[in-house]
């Protein structure tokens, strides 16, 4: 468990970040000078003038078109009308969609059944398709393509606030704040919307983007804007007839046009960063790693030997810090601590299954013969150590029947046939107490029940013959009643085929009556080692391991009835 | 007893043709914490929602101090929901990581106009309740740590003066130590405001600490109730004992 981290707290302040600086910069140059000529450059851009097709010169930068105007402060002055235009589209779409959006989520069930539905319809149809065709219907003109837009845009809009209103909606605080009596328009504006706030940021940047492009294209073809007004897209469209002869025409628009849609992605991007207040307290935390105190030499014959492990962040902060142990032939070792403490992180490094992002160093870290430092082959990987996972929901993949997941390792690592391996694997699931294996072997995941689900993670761990199973938290998702029964079934294992184990849990109780020998873990090193025996008596001399023997609640049998 | 705060008659819960909760019947007593104890897919946590009116109940009635709650009108059914609180399992989940903790607490008291300012000294004390500081009211949720959050959430939910507090795996994603740390703020509160609560929980170790009675749910149906000390010591269901068996000594 983190600590608390404490920093200085107050408003939420906007925090610039180099895209969102570089967007906004862009931006607000670009629409800053479209709109000073919308105000200065309309006689050079609308007026007559005699110098007519001239090329890019000190007077007129891009040159003048057919009619003497000048052909930058045409395209300045059309990019203005373009802004406009699309700014009132991504306003109308935006508003609209997360109206919809968020509404569905507050009203009664059935109701917000059916407007799903109907924005996901909407939604299947191309957003461009449905432009041009309510732009063919309402009419050419600049504002009915501005409604052609913004209406096409509204189902993407929708449908990723409704998507995301979905996931809130799972989350605690939204039911205790249903429960509490907010009103819908409460839920919205405080709940739903400010957790929503990046991925909407970068839909606004995306439907600005796409609109100005959009309406450009239908304008471009001839469906929105007429003559005598103009914008980007109706400007392209007049350059084109000469584009081979004057290339320079099409110069203007098509950079306005590029120019505003990338500045609006660099700020959606730049907000969606700067958004988040649990980006803006990050900290680096840095600590020195101590491995001065060094372990004995590594026991020869023991199946697992680690010295000086450490695990690091990308940043280099170490998580865990210098762990050294052995565990002998048909030595159950269990490792104990708290969230945090990198007891998990141990055993993953042990099987070379680090998240990414973090490294392991060590002098010495050898599984079953195997240097972990190199890169044993697969084969011997696969065979050498069997792992256990928490989670039996996530360790199964659900499109596959069990048979197929369970005979992997032998059929692809000890050449074994389709059927023999399903009679191994049959012979294994037995062994674990499955009463029927060959439906087991039948089933999908799904059809199982987590006690069947870990019990065949087991067979399938024990199907390579391992040296060392590893175990990370094999119980602490299942019932007390099942945990009870696959601790039996570890400790069987354990004795008939003599399998080492590292056991790691949090469950001090479950570590006493499984394993032989304890690690207890706290911030990355390992704080105290000691017999199960002296863990169960209490007979433990670090204030640590006092304090997590304390307070675990015992669970008292002998209470006398009064 | 007439002095019961909740009490459920004959609850029964189905989702479609699988019944979930089986004439269940259940009372707190004014003052007392009951657990509620049970393996997965039992159907604690259905009955939880039941009684909060998150999930339909198909027939039976809960009653808060002897007034059926499905018959309540709009206003009363409000002054139901906040005189029963909940205090969810997962303190990563029970706050909005975009609101201040003040922010927080002061929805549960006012959920329509939700000002800080004007119950800035409601909200103080709650927070000295759980032991936190002051200025815990201008924090963010991740500046927390999960125990902390744990007490947010207990805040949360005492600072409207509850009748009941619901309680569902209040400790079960938090470490040992800071699990304990947890119980001993619980008992302290339980001790000064008088709680009434029903504690949902899978470990009977903390149930045995914490409740004064408990009801063993099987299979949505209730198999056994009565004082803890009395169940735990001689259960009378054979599947009772297999549950205490299993806890690891």
């Amino acid at each position: 468990m983190a600590e608390p981290t404490i920093v200085a707290a107050g408003r939420p302040k906007l925090r610039w970040n180099v895209a969102l600086a570089v967007g906004a910069g862009l931006l607000a140059v670009t629409a800053a000078t479209a709109v000073i000529a919308s105000f200065t450059l309309v006689g050079a851009a609308e007026g007559l003038s005699p110098d007519t097709n001239r090329p890019m010169s000190a007077d007129h930068w891009l040159g003048t078109d057919a009619f003497g105007r000048d052909l930058l402060a045409r395209a300045l002055v059309g990019a203005q009308s373009s802004l406009v235009m699309a700014l009132a589209a991504t306003a109308l779409s935006m508003v609209a969609g997360v109206l919809i959006g968020t509404a569905v989520w507050v009203v009664p069930r059935r109701v917000r059944e059916a407007a799903l539905r109907m924005v996901e319809i909407a939604v299947s149809y191309p957003e461009l398709l449905v432009a041009v065709v309510l732009a063919a219907i309402l009419g050419a003109g600049r504002w009915q393509l501005v409604l052609a837009v913004g209406l096409a845009n509204i189902p993407a809009t929708a449908r990723l606030t409704a998507n995301l209103g979905a996931a809130l909606h799972q989350r605690d605080f939204i039911t205790t704040a249903r429960l509490t009596g907010v009103p819908g328009w409460a839920m919205i504006g405080r709940h739903l919307l400010p957790n929503m706030a990046e991925p909407l940021l970068i839909q606004l940047a995306a439907t600005f983007s796409t609109g100005l492009v959009a309406m450009s294209a239908l304008s471009f073809v001839g469906l929105g804007v007429q003559i005598p007004d103009y914008d980007l897209g109706s400007l392209l469209a007049a350059a084109l007839p000469a584009i081979y002869s004057r290339p320079v025409e099409v110069v203007g628009p098509a950079l306005m046009i590029v120019l505003l849609s990338v500045a609006a992605m660099l700020v959606g991007d730049g907000l969606a960063a700067s958004a988040d207040p649990r980006l803006r307290s990050a900290q680096a935390r840095s600590a020195l790693v101590d491995t001065s105190t060094r372990a004995a030499e590594p026991t020869p014959d023991a199946v697992v030997g680690v010295r000086d492990l450490v695990v690091r962040r990308g940043d280099g902060a170490p998580l865990v810090r210098g762990v050294s142990f052995d565990i002998g032939r048909a030595e159950i070792l269990g490792v104990v601590g708290e969230s945090g403490s990198g007891k998990s992180l141990t055993a993953m490094a042990l099987a070379r299954l680090l998240p990414d992002g973090l490294t392991a160093e060590a002098t010495h870290l050898q599984v079953a013969g195997m240097d972990m430092r190199q890169n044993p082959p697969r084969r011997d990987l696969a065979t050498g150590l069997g792992l256990i996972y928490q989670d039996p929901g996530t360790t199964f993949n659900p499109a596959l029947r069990m048979a197929t997941q369970l005979t992997e390792v032998l059929r692809v690592h000890r050449g074994r046939s389709k059927a023999e391996a399903r009679k191994i694997i049959a012979d294994l699931l037995a062994s674990v107490h499955i009463v029927d294996p060959a439906r087991l072997l039948r089933s999908h995941p799904y059809q199982l029940s987590g006690g069947m689900r870990q019990r065949a993670m087991i067979a399938a761990a024990l199907a390579g013959e391992p040296a060392l199973l590893v175990a990370d938290e094999p119980t602490t998702a299942l019932d007390v009643t099942v945990q009870a029964e696959i601790l039996r079934e570890l400790a069987r294992i354990n004795t008939e085929d003599g399998t080492a184990m590292l056991f790691i849990s949090h469950d001090l109780g479950v570590i006493g009556q499984l394993c032989h020998r304890v690690l207890v873990m706290k911030d990355g090193v390992v704080v105290e080692e000691l017999t199960a025996e002296a863990l169960r008596a209490g007979e433990v001399a670090e204030p640590y391991t006092r304090m997590l023997l304390d307070a675990v609640p015992k669970l008292d049998r002998s209470r006398a009835v009064r | 007893m007439s002095d019961d705060v909740l009490t459920a008659e004959g609850v029964s819960v189905r989702f479609g043709s699988t019944t979930v909760l089986d004439d269940v019947g259940l009372r707190i007593g004014a003052g007392r914490t009951v657990g509620l104890v049970g393996e997965s897919g039992s159907g604690k946590t259905t009955l939880a929602r039941a009684i909060l009116g998150l999930v339909p109940i198909s027939s039976g009635r809960i009653l808060l101090r002897g007034a059926d709650v499905s018959a309540l009108g709009r206003r009363e059914r409000r002054a139901f929901l906040r005189a029963v609180q909940l205090v969810p399992q997962d303190p990563y989940s029970s706050l909005d990581p975009r609101r201040t903790i003040g922010q927080t607490l002061a929805e549960a008291l006012d959920p329509v106009r939700c000002r800080v300012r004007t119950h800035r000294d409601a909200i103080t004390a709650a927070l000295a309740d759980v032991a936190l500081p002051a200025d815990a009211i201008d924090r963010y949720p991740h500046e927390f740590s999960g125990g902390q959050r744990q007490r947010i959430a207990i805040a949360r939910a005492l600072i409207t003066r509850p009748d009941v507090v619901i309680a569902d795996e209040m400790t079960s994603a938090l470490d040992v130590s800071v699990q304990a740390e947890v119980l001993r703020l619980l008992a302290r509160l339980r001790d000064e405001h008088d709680l009434t609560m029903l504690f949902i929980s899978h470990n009977l170790a903390v149930v045995q600490q914490v409740c004064d009675d408990v009801v063993v749910l099987y299979r949505g149906q209730v198999i056994e109730s009565g004082p803890t000390a009395d169940v735990f010591a001689e259960p009378g269901e054979e599947y009772t004992q297999r549950l205490l068996d299993s806890v690891p000594r």
